[in-house]
């Protein structure tokens, strides 16, 4: 699910070496050229910027910190990263890569340059992933015209289909993301008090989660006393006694994402709200159910549901989507084109009902799926929680 | 103009008129103001700055035409609430395609002639082209406009970015209260964080890195603090759009003589580029004297790259009145602008230390925004 953008990653920035390996990103490697090598490219470029870099990160486990890099990889010989940042950040920026040629300049078109002069490279055909779709025409323009001699080929799909199945060690990056943020997100259940403004107890789950080693974090609530308003940003509003406040928080560690959503109530929750988290949980319970390996089509039983605003809500927010890398990510849930279900996939389930005519509840999970099964890979929290207020 | 004019703010009602000279002036059609879902500290952000909503997903705009009607796109059909409880703008509308619904409304709109594109610098390279040839390359680079007309934060901001300067205080107050040797530099960062978020703080670009010896600062890592640590910070909060940057340097324990001496300059530096932030004079001059500052101290190499890149610049997302504040830059100071001096300066003998505040042009010199003291600190422990 998309959140407010941050102007910098500015959590824990380090590689950490025992999570992923340097012999994991050179596995990867071997799977890039030989894509490259079966599409007959001799250069791939990957690039990713401080919204977005999954793609980066797959490759070179750099995580711009605001502004964008490109991963240089021939087809043969060691891969590059040019940073677009000052010269002085340079030492720092090659702590967090695996890639021992790490170029910062102020035009990429000038580091790009460099890296192949570096290697006689003068490439025939070029693969590119994320650039055009995420690097500025400025800066592109800079790229084309070094690369005029050769056959541009967008390969952002091929590389996206080698993250889609998660190795052991991105599994258990993931499941301490989830951990991470699970404890922080029960720092929600622990301090929330009524009358608090809702920025001072995000605040407080932020913390633990930055504490804890976090990069990134986001939140967005959503109240049912405001139900025209979906999730947001924390606001200076009260926590008031009895209303839904539906938590949608996200963070990444070691460059992988997880993302938790809870409804909470303070007090006692009305018959009404009662009824919207009761829908919320059944729908919840279909949609994990319709979740099977080698299944594609994984939102037909949305057809069943009568009430033609929830089945709006739920399409808008989105039932769910891969999560690693990037916090959305293939395969996208009941989205044409969405392709099967996989074991060592890492889904996010997510029912968000938020809107006058249906309700205000959110059920967000982290699911591995498994050859028998999705094993949570958060605590499965069925229940509405009440906070004592 | 299209809307009604009792329902617009008065600051917005001012920038229309403006964008319409522009637009006549130029021989523009229409304006469209461009934003990714990335955030940039360093830019005015051209969705914010004329819809008053802070863009999240992948592209958001407003297309204005020549008689000021406004319609906006944005990419999320569940931040619709968000987006209509917070913009002046009526006509909100959802684009799964973003080139496609901004043809569409050309085409409704009736825009016949140039469509001029503010934010055309960050705008992705294929949607760029995609909009030229919708358009049928009726597409030209407006961002001089918005440049021009976002030079001040304007009166009205006084308030945010006041409350943002307090926030810029209280994070480094944290620093000052929360380091302890061992902790790992990322919990510092988390606390500093949390006592601006715990306020109200929007964002942040925020750096707190402790070391014996760094080279420039950067997002916090995992090394542990220890005693005489150098602490050095970059703390910008941000309230209501308006970000305010603090530099401070901190030191576990006492402070060495060769720090406090070599400390000294940067305060040196930091008073003369002061009196340089006067109304008429040029940008690049504050840049000059500390360089000369540092010169004359006989760190002459250091006042260059790899190790200096600027000695101060403007601060987004509402407003710019230059890019960076470098011994080129010919902008003239004006009263009413707003952007940080900071003579961060790396030193052979003390690695990279930092002293920076942001001042708001008077008529009579520059107003610092924060009230942490100009000066060293030593943390105990």
């Amino acid at each position: 699910m998309e959140t407010l953008h941050t102007v910098l990653n500015r959590g824990c920035s380090i590689w950490d070496r025992e999570r992923v390996s340097e012999d994991e990103f050179r596995g990867r490697l071997g799977h890039v050229r030989r894509g490259m090598k079966e599409r007959d490219v001799d250069l791939l470029l990957v690039y990713g910027d401080s919204r977005r870099f999954g793609q980066l990160a797959f490759v070179s486990h750099f995580m711009p910190k605001n502004r964008g890099a490109l991963a240089v990889i021939p087809r043969q010989g060691e891969p590059a990263l040019v940073v677009q940042e000052p010269s002085r950040n340079n030492p720092f920026s090659k702590t967090l890569t695996w890639i021992d040629e790490v170029r910062s300049v102020g035009q990429f078109a000038q580091g790009l340059g460099d890296a192949l002069k570096a290697r006689e490279l003068k490439p025939k055909r070029v693969g590119l992933v994320s650039v055009q779709e995420q690097l500025n025409i400025r800066e592109w323009n800079g790229l084309a015209k070094l690369l005029d001699s050769a056959e541009l080929c967008d390969l952002s799909d091929f590389l996206a289909s080698l993250r889609l199945v998660k190795s052991p060690a991105e599994q258990n990056l993931l499941k301490e993301t989830n951990r991470i943020l699970e404890q922080a997100l029960a720092r929600f259940e622990k301090e929330a008090r009524v009358g608090q403004k809702e920025y001072e107890v995000m605040a407080l789950v932020e913390r633990e989660a930055r504490c804890q080693g976090v990069e990134d974090f986001r939140f967005l609530i959503a109240r049912s006393s405001e139900p025209e308003v979906g999730l947001r940003p924390a606001a200076p509003f009260p926590i008031r006694k009895g209303e839904a406040l539906l938590v949608a928080v996200a963070a990444s560690y070691q460059r992988y994402w997880a993302e938790l959503g809870r409804t909470f109530c303070l007090g006692s929750p009305s018959q009404e709200l009662v009824r919207s988290y009761n829908l919320a949980k059944g729908l919840f319970r279909k949609l994990v159910d319709s979740i099977k390996v080698g299944s594609s089509d994984t939102a037909k039983w949305l057809l069943e549901i009568p009430s033609p605003a929830v089945k709006m809500c739920l399409e808008s927010y989105g039932l769910g989507n891969g999560v690693g890398l990037e916090l959305d990510e293939a395969p996208f849930l009941g989205r044409e084109g969405a392709g099967k279900i996989q074991p060592g996939m890492v889904l996010t389930l997510r029912v968000c009902l938020a809107g006058k005519e249906c309700g205000s509840a959110l059920i967000s999970q982290p699911f591995l799926v498994q050859h028998d099964g999705l094993q949570p890979l958060a605590t499965p929290v069925e229940e509405l929680v009440l906070v004592e207020s | 103009m299209a809307h009604n004019q009792s329902q617009i703010p008065a600051p917005v009602q001012a920038k229309l008129r403006s964008l319409q000279e522009a637009m006549k002036r130029d021989g523009l059609s229409a304006l469209l103001f461009y934003s990714t879902g990335q955030l940039s500290m360093l830019e005015v952000n051209p969705v914010l700055w004329l819809s008053g909503v802070l863009p999240m997903g992948p592209n958001a705009g407003v297309l204005l035409t020549d008689s000021c009607d406004a319609t906006m796109l944005i990419s999320l059909s569940w931040d619709q609430g968000r987006v209509r409880r917070q913009t002046w703008i009526h006509e909100v509308r959802v684009a799964e395609r973003f080139a496609d619904a901004v043809q569409d409304l050309v085409q409704q709109k009736s825009v016949q002639g140039k469509v001029g594109i503010v934010g055309w610098a960050f705008m992705p390279a294929a949607l760029y082209q995609s909009l030229q040839r919708v358009l049928d390359g009726r597409v030209e680079v407006a961002d001089p406009i918005l440049s021009t007309l976002a030079r001040f934060p304007g009166r009205e901001s006084l308030p945010a970015l006041q409350r943002a300067a307090e926030l810029a205080d209280s994070g480094f107050s944290a620093i000052l209260q929360k380091a302890k040797i061992g902790m790992p530099e990322y919990e510092l960062a988390a606390e500093v964080e949390y006592a601006m978020r715990s306020q109200g703080a929007e964002d942040n670009f925020g750096m707190v890195t402790a070391s014996d010896h760094s080279h420039c600062t950067h997002p916090p890592a995992d090394r542990r603090i220890q005693p005489g640590d150098i602490i050095i910070a970059e703390i910008t909060p941000a309230i209501e759009g308006h970000f305010v940057q603090l530099c401070r340097t901190a030191v576990m324990g006492p402070a060495s003589p060769l720090l406090r001496e070599k400390f000294t300059i940067l305060e040196e530096a930091m008073e003369k580029s002061l009196a340089q932030v006067r109304v008429g004079k040029k940008a690049g001059a504050i840049s000059r004297v500390m360089n000369e500052v540092f010169t004359a101290h006989g760190y002459e190499k250091y006042c260059r790259p790899p190790y200096m890149r600027v000695r101060g610049h403007g601060l987004g997302f509402l407003s710019l009145p230059f890019s960076e504040i470098v011994d080129e830059n010919e902008a003239v100071i004006e009263e009413g602008m707003c952007f940080v001096v900071h003579p961060n300066q790396y030193l052979p003998e003390t690695g990279y230390l930092m002293l920076g505040d942001t001042v708001l042009v008077e008529a009579n010199g520059p107003r610092r925004l924060t009230r942490t003291p100009l000066k060293l600190f030593t943390v105990e422990d």
